[in-house]
Order: structure tokens, then C-alpha cells, then sequence
């Protein structure tokens, strides 16, 4: 009876983390959309945990898939969370080469990137941290409402 | 004490009465979903083997009816409700896979109110994508009271369109995780994409437009991954007959031309932002022909899905 009632304990902290959890991701992604600007319209995020890079140097990214279409001015948005080591950078590639990034080539990080969509297809959204350092952050895929 | 006894028998009766009522009850609902749950691991057990990743792959964010509804209201597209799919075929009684679907129809219909800033229109699909979200056992991703309340009260409406697209971003995501149930997702996906493109058609032919007959011409690479998608499960009945109901609208765009315009992209920091300017371009060629018969062929789709 009692070994039954630890597991039940258990079980039940164990939801209630995983609720906690859902809900304080949740809280991070509005956040971030609501970074993204006043006149942006979610579409997507990306809850991206990851470790450092490894003894090869080989650092972590998070890839996903999105479609973009034509005549819509898109904006990528990444917030770092305020225990993550590594600066969040997001880069955007269609048929292999980089169309977007929130690396400016003078080397300087933003927070988001805008990109006013010419050509509809498929496009990859990969999420990695500066210096393969270990990091959790948020990143947001929005469409300015013009 | 007798007295007592004699009330205490009268109510032990009444108990029995009701935990016997209780008990056909969810003999009921048990056996609606134990069908469903056999129907789930039936289609998956037919998916052919794909690798997680590449599922994700196809299905991710295959459909936008936000922004199909963005460019609507952007250029000053009157809004009607009588393009949107009435409510009533949620209350009889639905299989999975008639769910999943009509749960993504309804999103994009949601998400055309929302656009549109109709939040007290937006209740009454709010409360039917509540019921088919609880049916699916999903309706912890949608948070039905605080969406019911930005709607009633007609404010907010950011956060609302914030929560309605998030909650069905999360659905999405938990379908495709959950082993067995990932077909659900590419069935919400669908009716996402075909009420999207149905009311985009439905504009088109009231407000003929340059730019909408194009963002419906370039909907042939996204039908592309869709068609991809269910014929994963081709072998179920179900799937096999809309496959070839989509058949019909697919030989429609498969004769639209899509073309390429080759060149390297710019970039600007402007304003503290920094702009990636696309210099390469897509081009579709739509005749006034070819787009009357998606118009034709997409209402004929999607009527059939609502039982019209």
C-alpha cells in the first residue's frame, strides 16, 4: 500500500513538472513572439536545448523545415533564455545556400532578421549557439502584418 | 435507526441506479474509442517506413492559412462569413478520421475570424474545435477558457491570434511525436490547407486579384508534399478515397507553370534591423481557365470533407 502510494506521488509530480514545464515554455514563446514586434504575426517556434560543442568542435543545430511563401515579408526572431550560456544565432537556407541570417556580416549579433519572401518553396530554419557553447533559447518565425 | 436504514437502503438504491447508468455510459464512450484507438494503430501499421525526420520535414508548416487570410485583408478583401464551414457536422458522430480533418478546417476558418478581428464570431468555432480537439484526446493544447474569454470580450485580439495558432502548432507537434497518431496530424494539416485554399478560391472568384491567383498557383508545390504525405497511408480505405478526391484538383495544378528567376541575395541593416533582401524569384503562370477549374475542383473537395 505504501509503495503504492509513492509511485502514485511520484506519478502526479511527475505530471505536474511536465505541466510546468509546457506552461513555462509556453510563457517564453509569447514573450518572444511579442518581442518580434507589435505588427508581426506568429506562425511557428522553436524551443531549441543544446549541449556544447564536442571534443571535434562539432556544434549542435537544430534544423527544422518551413514553407515560405511569396509576397510575405517574414521576420526570424531568437531569445536566449536567462540561464543559457550560448548566444542563439539563426540562419535561413534554401536548396543549400544561406538567403538569411541574424549574423550581420560585420560580425554583429541580432535578435531578429527580416525577409521579404521572393521566391515560395521550402526552406530550412537551423538554430545554433555563437561558439558552440551550450544554450536554450526560443526562436520565432513571424510574418509582418503590412 | 430503522428509519435510518430504511433511507440509507433507498439511497444505496439509487446509487446502484446511477453507477449502473454511468457504467453503460462509458461502456459507450470505452467502445468509441477503443474503434478509434484500433483505427489509429490500423493506419499507422500501414505507414510506409519513413523516417521520423523527414515526416516533419513534409508536414512542417505545409499549410498557412494565416497568411493565405493576411494577404486577403491586406488588400482590402471585404470579410464574409459565408465561406466559412458551418459548425453543425462536429455534433454527429465523427470517427478520428474525420476529426482530424475537420479540426484543421476549422483552424483555418479560426484563423480567417481572427485576421479579420471577428472575435465574437470566433466563440462558436472556438467551442467546436474545443469538442473535436477533446475527441482526438488533445484538448489540453487548447486552452479553451482563457480563448473563449479573449473572444467574448472582444480584446486582445493579438494574444488571441497568438494562442489560437500556438495551440495548434502544439497539437500538431504532440500528434506527430505520439506513436500511432502522427496520421492525425498529416489529416489536420490537410483540412488546414484545403479550407486555406477554399477560401482563397472562394475570394478569387468575388475579387479577382493578381496577387491571390498566384498565392493559389504556387499552392501546386504545397498540394506536392501534401499528396506525399497521405500516400503514406494509401492503403487505408479512408485515405485511398481522398487521395482520389484530391486527384481531380491535382491534375488542375499540375498544368500550372512555376518558373525561376536566378540572383543573389542583399543585405541591408536599415534602422537597427537587418533585412536579407531575395533576389531570386518564383514566377507562376495561371490562366483565368485554369484558376476557374481550382475554384471548380477545390470547392468540390472541401464540400465533401463537411458533408455538403
Amino acid at each position: 500500500m505504501k509503495r503504492l502510494l509513492i509511485i502514485f506521488a511520484f506519478l502526479i509530480i511527475c505530471s505536474f513538472s511536465r505541466i510546468a514545464s509546457a506552461q513555462s515554455h509556453s510563457d517564453m514563446v509569447f514573450q518572444c513572439a511579442q518581442e518580434a514586434g507589435n505588427n508581426t504575426e506568429y506562425l511557428k517556434d522553436y524551443v531549441v536545448k543544446l549541449p556544447e560543442a564536442n571534443s571535434q568542435g562539432i556544434i549542435p543545430i537544430h534544423k527544422n523545415t518551413a514553407i515560405l511563401l511569396k509576397n510575405t515579408h517574414y521576420r526570424l526572431t531568437v531569445c536566449n533564455s536567462d540561464d543559457s550560456e550560448g548566444q542563439g544565432i539563426i540562419h535561413l537556407y534554401n536548396n543549400g545556400k544561406i538567403v538569411g541570417s541574424s549574423i550581420a556580416p560585420s560580425g554583429k549579433i541580432y535578435s531578429s532578421f527580416d525577409f521579404p519572401c521572393q521566391k515560395t518553396g521550402s526552406y530550412q530554419i537551423w538554430i545554433s549557439f555563437k561558439d558552440g557553447k551550450e544554450g536554450f533559447a526560443v526562436g520565432i518565425l513571424s510574418f509582418v502584418n503590412e | 435507526m430503522n428509519q435510518i436504514l430504511y433511507i440509507f437502503k433507498k439511497v444505496q438504491g439509487f446509487f446502484l441506479i446511477i453507477i449502473f447508468l454511468s457504467s453503460c455510459q462509458t461502456s459507450v464512450d470505452n467502445s468509441d474509442q477503443n474503434e478509434n484507438a484500433i483505427q489509429d494503430t490500423l493506419i499507422s501499421a500501414m505507414e510506409i517506413e519513413v523516417s521520423e525526420e523527414a515526416l516533419v520535414d513534409i508536414v512542417a508548416n505545409i499549410a498557412s492559412p494565416i497568411e493565405m487570410a493576411a494577404l486577403m485583408n491586406r488588400l482590402g478583401v471585404p470579410f464574409s462569413k459565408v465561406y466559412l464551414a458551418g459548425t453543425s457536422s462536429v455534433n454527429v458522430l465523427n470517427t478520428n478520421f474525420q476529426m482530424a480533418y475537420k479540426l484543421g478546417i476549422f483552424g483555418a476558418d479560426l484563423g480567417y475570424l481572427n485576421m479579420y478581428e471577428k472575435a465574437s464570431s470566433a466563440v462558436e468555432y472556438i467551442s467546436t474545435i474545443k469538442t473535436l480537439a477533446d475527441g482526438l484526446g488533445v484538448g489540453q493544447f487548447f486552452d479553451y477558457t482563457t480563448l473563449k474569454r479573449l473572444a467574448t470580450n472582444n480584446q486582445n485580439l493579438d494574444s488571441l491570434m497568438f494562442l489560437s495558432v500556438h495551440s495548434y502548432n502544439e497539437i500538431d507537434s504532440y500528434l506527430r511525436e505520439t506513436p500511432n497518431r502522427s496520421y492525425l496530424s498529416s489529416l489536420m494539416i490537410t483540412g488546414l490547407w484545403i479550407e486555406g485554399l477554399y477560401l482563397a478560391t472562394q475570394v478569387a472568384s468575388e475579387y479577382p486579384h493578381p496577387d491571390i491567383s498566384e498565392r493559389i498557383g504556387e499552392q501546386k508545390i504545397i498540394l506536392n508534399d501534401l499528396l506525399n504525405v497521405l500516400n503514406l497511408y494509401k492503403e487505408n480505405q479512408s485515405f485511398n478515397e481522398m487521395i482520389q478526391d484530391f486527384e481531380p484538383l491535382n491534375v488542375e495544378f499540375e498544368k500550372i507553370n512555376i518558373t525561376y528567376e536566378m540572383g543573389d541575395p542583399e543585405i541591408i541593416e536599415k534602422d537597427g534591423m537587418l533585412v536579407f533582401v531575395q533576389n531570386e524569384k518564383s514566377i507562376v503562370d495561371i490562366s483565368e481557365e485554369q484558376l476557374n477549374r481550382i475554384i471548380e475542383e477545390t470547392k468540390k473537395v472541401r464540400n465533401k470533407l463537411i458533408g455538403l
